[in-house]
């Protein structure tokens, strides 16, 4: 037989075959994934736009954020603690030693962008689903806020950030440059706005901790603040506190613990539950079904024998709390609700001090935020379920008080202020304050707020504001303090732009410092 | 192999003369080539019914001892047809041996037929079986590494562990492991396989030699044929070793007093108060603990297999039956690693008329019980930088291991003994695997086939933590399980016709087939908390924190596929190949691939023309061809919504959904494009051979997960065609075959280098990543990027005249050079220093890809005895030391002996910098001086056997009787540091990297082989 015959005979037969089995193959090869519902069968109801918007929230619980790093992030590096984790990735963070693919900046721009695309995600798909209009504004509202918030985060701690406010829809959109920080602050600024319009004042039962419209007001009125627009926030704030929906708890300590959570002082708070969801660690990746809601803070910063103690008070804290006694001549309440020293009566997690640490250590440990008083016999099961109240209404009041002071008016500033100090039971020194010049009154609310919201992460954000980073006086102070600012550098006050970024988006600058 | 045993068998049978003491004739004489008369060094002669044999020695020539005058004895001669001749009382005889008609009759299996080695058009490396199944090893293809040119195995030391396995090369972004083919069925997980049952081995290593396999051969395949029952009388084999393994080096640690003192040195440089501990003032003060760990840690493992095979049968009827037996004990101290194996093998083959079937069933049984890591952890490395003042045990502590204290200790450090002991991981596997086959002759060359394979793997995993206190960051209060199950299955239909004819000078094999396969898995795991002593390890016991969750994945392709052999006078071979493959994993648009091949042979010695009478063999070949790649997860074409996106309002669990990752809507098939150019060469009656080839592969298309800017909100890449690459290198193969009178030996030695480039990456260009490592267009993959060290700063001086580093750097920090600078936008300036130490000042330090790899494989036979030494090794490459790295650290864990020698201003001239806890200046840093030479040169095995004479064995009525003494791993010649230069890692982007990989073990085995 001819060859050529016989090659022709096997390609019509293979082509005969291939034609023949094609059509019925295609069928065959349509495999929907069964595990997940894919982006274009969602978004098609309510409960779609629920669900959505509540993982928008969820990102607040990543390791980069509230169960952890975003903590370390904040507090470690000002004067109020002493970081000395044998983990580098934390004890670094309080030197301003961290390198530029350090974990922190990493996961904690990862999860803040997460927080990002989710809100982006309702955003983008809420206005094409048919539902009830009031939910919907609702549920823009929610997202907006915390649109808000995550960017109030990265501008706050890096800086020079990327503004993405659609999903990305190819490849082509991966790759954004950062935009100026006016133009993030502006964007915070709408998003609140619009945020502060659409929410309500409050929720009750199974939607305890959405963001209310007092939230966003109070965010609103920060992010004037920050920009040192006085006025502005000062007006914002003012709205939260003539809304008749806050007030301070009579105990200082209820705001750190899991027994008062949501309560009137509180403002707006991380969600943290024990009992919600599975009891498996969320460190990160895919979001899994036997992930548990719980926050990593209380054993990162626990006391020795109770947790890792990777961050404890620094004694300038502990002394600054001595200065003032109150009325009653004794120590000023929150400084046994925030730090557990050696006191006769001092106890942690059912076990005296002096029997854990010696009759006579001097060490020192942070109790806001730890499970000491609960119960608990320590914290290593890594669980904690203490909501992470993010904004107080002291703070509002306080930092009310700052911008009145700025503006010339310490007499208004003078009796904020002692609103917050009479809950700890401080003499009235109101007609003292009233008379403070501006310098007087910033050094005034250096002190108060330091007593106040220690361990909270605001510390450092406000000596960045004051500016004492920039002042070669006040930065030596804060080397006395705390020697971790000898590593300290102009430009480190924030973060490296993670490298993992730098070396995958060709059209970001590094931050100066790194 | 067949050569191999003939020789052997010979060798055998001459020593046997020595027992056989009746001689009576004395024969001599020549064995000579029936064509050209030359003699024919090397050829046997046997004399029937005895075990009498002798070789022929120079000019052919003989002598041998007969037991009668009238004696027939057996010529024979590899690649010579095999002559009986009567001797009747003559001595000197001159015998002709007849060449045999393509004297290559070694046949292999290419995939959808078989071929004769000799008619190979493409690149098939054929491996060793027997030198293969030397090698005491829980894979077969650990035992594969540095027996064929082009085949790069990396491997892990650890029981029940696969070694990662490359053939030429990376080619792919994703998986880079081949596709393996045994009996013709595409499975996984070939360390299943008893290497006992392994018939034939080969690699198909070009697109013309796998195109075949189409969709799926672009990282190579490798095709296993199992032993099958052959007619004639019934055999029994039995094989076993037993043998102990061992950590052949240990890592030089600091003890109790020397960490002390480097721990004390880093925490006064960092203004810290020491810790109590390592205080000699305090009265925590530890001066009575000093543990050694590598000696506690590691102990002596055992290996043990059996296996026990029959096979017979008749024309129309054959079967095989095997049992395998194979467990062995890590060398860490305590329960796991561990692998215990069984496996059972049965296959019968029935003729019935034109009608042939058969089938083939494996069952196999795995109990592995996993090493553990506690945190982010690896057990070697926490071993290795476990601090000398914990003790191993401590009964005040719950569990009874010792643990560091928080205040006392302070180092984050691992009691992996404990750990060990307390934490069990415990993987089942049973496997079952069926492939039927029925084939009909249709017409006179026309056959049809019809192929149906099943193979099926049920798996769990129980994973149990009792409460325990391994010291302040080990413990668990709460004990917990976690228990997954799963199965999955792989379903195979092939339907195939074949032709095969000849007419007149003209040879045709036609294949042409239709295939279709699905695999599915789909798994559960549970887990749940608060377990009380005594402990049920089973989920119903636990209390609380009970949580399930499971997850499907199934994907299909479909496949129609041809191939022509055709051969002119076997002078000229031509291959042509097509496969069609659509798969479930890409998107419908872009499901179906085609993929071709074409190859061409010429073989220049059946040429009228070619009169080299030394040469047998010449040919030379070429081929091209396209292959596709799949190897990335189904569904990637969308994107989808985690529904486990959840948050709590209220004290109540609030559901959330969102897309977690994006997807790429235009996946498609990655392509390979391969071309090879080779000669084959044989002379002196294939005494010596050798081949050479050279391959040109480009890749495009990569399937690679682009890493993308975590701005993007994401921690998962998503998928995409985003790369090209190019592999090229040459492969040498020869080998010498000889041997006189009772002494034999054969030399075999491979080589083969990779040359790898990327030609494109990403959506533009950007680079990836690794681990001291950057893949970017025009470099190789994982090309290795750092810092330049440049010695230490001796003082502020120093430090003040040199590029800013950190706001502490002090005098005994390492001085990295300032090699780049960075624009006002932000732009790297190359080659600008700008006073500042930062991320553009790294730069490329070296490869990661060995520039060749080699083997080198000796057989020598003398009388009963064999000797076997094979070597093998790579060469060029550097290896990232991060074992060192981290034991380099000077903070709180255990450091390095070398690390004593550190900067103080009264010891100066060192390379070791100053300690000090946190480390400001980054001295750990991605550098150079991590970077380490990673050459070997390994004795892989070497291996004394005895064989009994036939003789001796008559009586216990048993053919064959071989013991054997081997050392595995016996020395490697490195100038690496390490463990063992042979690592494991990703073997992608941070291939350089040993993270602490499981050391290759040293064994010492005995082992027996008798048949009856």
């Amino acid at each position: 037989m001819n060859i050529r015959i016989h090659l022709r005979l096997f390609y019509l037969g293979l082509l005969a075959g291939t034609g023949l089995l094609t059509s019925c193959s295609d069928q065959f090869l349509d495999i929907a994934n069964p595990n997940e519902q894919t982006v274009e069968t969602f978004w098609r109801n309510s409960s779609d736009a629920i669900k959505g918007t509540n993982a928008a929230y969820a990102s607040l619980m990543l390791d980069g954020l509230y169960m952890r790093f975003g903590q370390a992030l904040l507090d470690f590096r000002s004067d109020d603690t002493i970081g000395d984790s044998p983990w580098f990735e934390l004890g670094n963070i309080g030197k301003f030693s961290l390198a530029t693919n350090g974990l922190g900046p990493e996961i904690t721009w990862l999860a803040c962008y997460q927080g990002i695309f989710r809100a982006n995600q309702v955003l983008d798909n809420i206005d094409a689903i048919d539902m009830d209009a009031a939910l919907k504004n609702r549920l823009k509202g929610e997202v907006s806020f915390l649109r808000g918030l995550y960017y109030m985060h990265l501008i706050t701690l890096y800086r020079n950030v990327p503004l993405i406010l659609t999903v990305p829809q190819s490849a082509d959109d991966y790759y954004p440059s950062q935009a100026s920080p006016e133009a993030v602050w502006s964007q915070i600024i709408s998003d609140l706005t619009y945020a502060q319009g659409v929410l309500p004042a409050s929720y009750t039962g199974d939607d305890l901790g959405r963001a209310t419209s007092g939230a966003a007001t109070a965010y609103l009125g920060k992010a004037h603040f920050y920009n040192k627009r006085w006025s502005e926030a000062g007006a914002e704030f003012k709205k939260v506190i003539d809304s008749g929906v806050y007030g301070l708890m009579e105990n200082y300590a209820d705001n750190f613990t899991d027994q008062r959570e949501n309560n009137k002082e509180s403002i707006f708070e991380v969600q943290f539950n024990r009992e919600a969801g599975g009891t498996v660690l969320a460190w990160g990746g895919a979001p899994l079904s036997t992930w548990g809601q719980t926050s990593a803070r209380a054993i990162t910063y626990g006391a020795e024998n109770f947790g890792f103690s990777d961050c404890n008070p620094s004694p300038w804290i502990l002394n600054e709390f001595q200065i003032e006694k109150t009325v009653d001549s004794l120590p000023d309440p929150r400084l046994r609700a925030s730090i557990v020293y050696n006191y006769t009566g001092c106890t942690l997690y059912g076990v005296s001090y002096q029997t854990a640490y010696g009759p006579n250590s001097n060490k020192i440990f942070p109790r806001k935020y730890q499970n000491a008083d609960n119960g608990f016999v320590n914290e290593f099961d890594w669980r904690s379920g203490i909501n992470e109240r993010l904004m107080r209404y002291s703070d509002v009041l306080m930092m009310y008080a700052e911008c009145m002071s700025e503006q010339g008016n310490s007499a208004v500033a003078a009796t904020y202020v002692q609103l917050v100090r009479n809950r700890a039971n401080l003499p009235n020194r109101e007609a003292e304050f009233a008379g403070y010049s501006k310098e007087q009154f910033r050094e005034l609310l250096a002190h108060e707020r330091a007593l106040e919201f220690c361990f909270e992460g605001h510390r450092f954000d406000d000596l960045m504001r004051w500016g004492w980073l920039n002042d070669p006086a006040k930065l030596n102070i804060l080397k006395q303090r705390d020697s971790g600012f000898a590593g300290y550098i102009p430009g480190r006050e924030y973060l490296p732009i993670p490298q993992l970024d730098m070396d995958t988006n060709p059209n970001l600058v590094q931050n100066p410092g790194y | 192999m067949i050569r191999f045993f003939q020789k052997w068998l010979l060798t055998l049978s001459f020593l046997l003369t020595a027992v056989a003491a009746q001689a009576q004739f004395t024969v001599t004489g020549k064995v000579l080539d029936s064509e050209t008369g030359e003699p024919l060094v090397g050829a046997g002669i046997v004399e029937v019914g005895t075990s009498n044999g002798a070789f022929c020695g120079n000019e052919g020539a003989f002598k041998l001892v007969l037991s009668r005058a009238d004696a027939i004895v057996i010529v024979s001669m590899v690649g010579y047809e095999k002559q009986e001749v009567p001797v009747n009382g003559v001595s000197p005889l001159t015998i002709e041996l007849k060449l045999k008609v393509g004297s290559l009759e070694e046949v292999v299996v290419i995939g959808y037929g078989t071929q004769r080695k000799e008619d190979l058009t493409g690149s098939v490396g054929v491996v060793n079986v027997s030198e293969v199944k030397k090698l005491a090893n829980n894979s077969v293809l650990k035992a594969l590494q540095g027996q064929v040119a082009g085949v790069q195995i990396h491997g892990s030391g650890e029981p029940g562990a696969e070694p990662q396995v490359k053939i030429r090369g990376i080619g792919t972004f994703g998986n880079n492991t081949p596709l393996y083919i045994v009996d013709g069925v595409p499975v996984v997980g070939l360390g299943d396989f008893n290497a006992q049952d392994i018939e034939t081995m080969q690699v198909l290593k070009d697109a013309s030699a796998a195109a075949i396999y189409g969709s799926r051969a672009a990282n190579g395949v490798i095709i296993i044929t199992t032993k099958h029952g052959t007619s004639g009388a019934t055999v029994i084999n039995y094989d076993g070793y037993i043998g102990a393994q061992t950590v052949p080096r240990k890592i030089a640690v600091t003890n109790r007093e020397q960490y002390q003192l480097i721990t004390n040195a880093a925490q006064i440089n960092a203004g810290q108060a020491l810790v109590s501990g390592n205080d000699p003032n305090s009265p925590d003060f530890i001066n009575n603990v000093d543990t050694d760990w590598q000696n506690e840690g590691f102990k002596t493992g055992m290996i043990m297999a059996h296996n026990v095979s029959i096979s017979g049968g008749k024309e129309n009827l054959k079967s095989f039956l095997s049992l395998n037996y194979l467990n062995q004990d890590g060398t860490l101290s305590g329960p796991a690693p561990s692998f215990e194996r069984v496996t059972i093998r049965a296959n019968s083959e029935y003729k019935k008329g034109r009608l042939t079937v058969g089938e083939s069933i494996y069952f196999m049984y795995t109990d592995r019980l996993n090493a553990t890591a506690l945190h982010v952890g690896n057990s070697i490395v926490d071993l290795i930088k476990a601090i000398p003042t914990m003790p191993v045990y401590d009964p005040n502590r719950l569990g009874g291991y010792g643990g560091a204290d928080n205040q006392i200790q302070k180092a984050i450090t691992l009691n992996v003994i404990g750990m060990n002991n307390l934490l069990t991981s415990r993987t089942n596997r049973n496997r079952f695997f069926a492939d039927t086959y029925a084939e009909l002759a249709l017409l006179k060359g026309l056959s049809y086939r019809l192929n149906l394979a099943y193979n099926r793997e049920d798996f769990s995993t129980i994973y149990t933590r009792p409460r325990y206190d391994l010291g302040w960051f080990f413990q668990n209060e709460i004990a917990a399980m976690d228990e997954s199950r799963g199965y999955g299955y792989t379903a195979l239909m092939e339907n195939l016709l074949k032709y095969d004819n000849k007419f007149g000078k003209h040879q045709l094999n036609v294949v042409a087939g239709y295939t279709v396969q699905i695999d599915k898995i789909r798994d559960i795991n549970g887990h749940a908390e608060g377990y009380t002593e005594p402990y049920f390890w089973v989920l119903n016991a636990g209390s609380t924190g009970k949580s399930i969750s499971g997850y499907e994945t199934e994907w299909r392709q479909v496949s129609q596929l041809g191939r022509i052999n055709y051969d002119f006078d076997n002078r000229y071979l031509l291959t042509m190949t097509v496969r069609r493959d659509g798969s479930s994993k890409f998107a419908p648009a872009s499901r179906h691939g085609v993929f071709p091949s074409v190859a061409a042979a010429w073989k220049v010695h059946n040429e009228s023309f070619f009169h080299v009478p030394f040469i047998n063999q010449l040919k030379i070949r070429g081929g091209y061809g396209v292959l596709g790649n799949q190897e990335i997860p189904t569904y990637g074409y969308s994107a989808f919504i985690n529904s486990n996106s959840n948050y709590n309002f209220g004290g109540a669990f609030a559901a959330g959904s969102s897309q977690y990752a994006y997807a790429n809507p235009l996946l498609r098939w990655e392509q390979s494009t391969t071309s090879s150019a080779g000669l084959d060469l044989s002379m002196w009656n294939n005494r010596l051979s050798f081949s050479a080839e050279y391959y040109y592969n480009k890749s495009k298309d990569l399937l690679v997960g682009v890493p993308i800017p975590r701005s993007n909100g994401t921690f998962d890449n998503p998928i995409v065609n985003a790369a090209s690459m190019r592999n090229q290198g040459l492969e040498f193969t020869a080998g010498i075959r000889d041997g006189e009178s009772d002494f034999t030996y054969d030399i075999n030695v491979n080589l083969s280098t990779l040359n790898n480039k990327v030609l494109s990456l990403g959506d533009y260009g950007e680079p990836i990543f690794g681990n001291m490592s950057r893949t970017s267009v025009g470099s190789e993959v994982g090309a290795l990027f750092g810092y330049v060290s440049d010695g230490l700063f001796q003082s502020q001086e120093e430090i003040d005249g040199h590029a800013f580093q950190s706001a502490l750097t002090a005098p005994g920090d390492i001085k990295f050079r300032d090699i780049n600078g960075r624009g006002d936008d932000g732009q790297l300036l190359l080659g600008q220093p700008d006073g500042l130490i930062t991320a553009e000042d790294r730069m490329y330090l070296g490869s990661a890809i060995p520039k060749f790899y080699y083997g080198f494989n000796f057989n020598g036979g003398y009388k009963g005895f064999d000797l076997t030494i094979f070597m093998q090794g790579q060469s060029g490459n550097l290896i990232v030391n991060g074992v060192r790295q981290t034991l380099s650290r000077l903070d709180f864990d255990n450091h390095a002996v070398d690390m004593l020698n550190f900067w103080s201003p009264t010891n100066t001239n060192t390379d070791v910098p100053r300690p000090i806890v946190g480390d400001p200046n980054l001295n750990g840093r991605e550098s150079i001086r991590w970077m380490e030479n990673g050459s070997y040169l390994r004795i892989q095995n070497a291996q004394l056997g005895y064989s009994f004479p036939l003789a001796a064995l008559t009586p216990l009525h048993l053919t064959k009787l071989r013991v054997y003494l081997s050392g595995q791993n016996l020395y490697t010649f490195t100038g690496y540091s390490g463990f063992d230069p042979d690592i494991s890692n990703d073997g992608l982007f941070s291939r350089a990297t040993d993270y602490g990989s499981w050391p290759n073990p040293r064994t010492y085995l005995a082992g027996i082989q008798l048949s009856f």
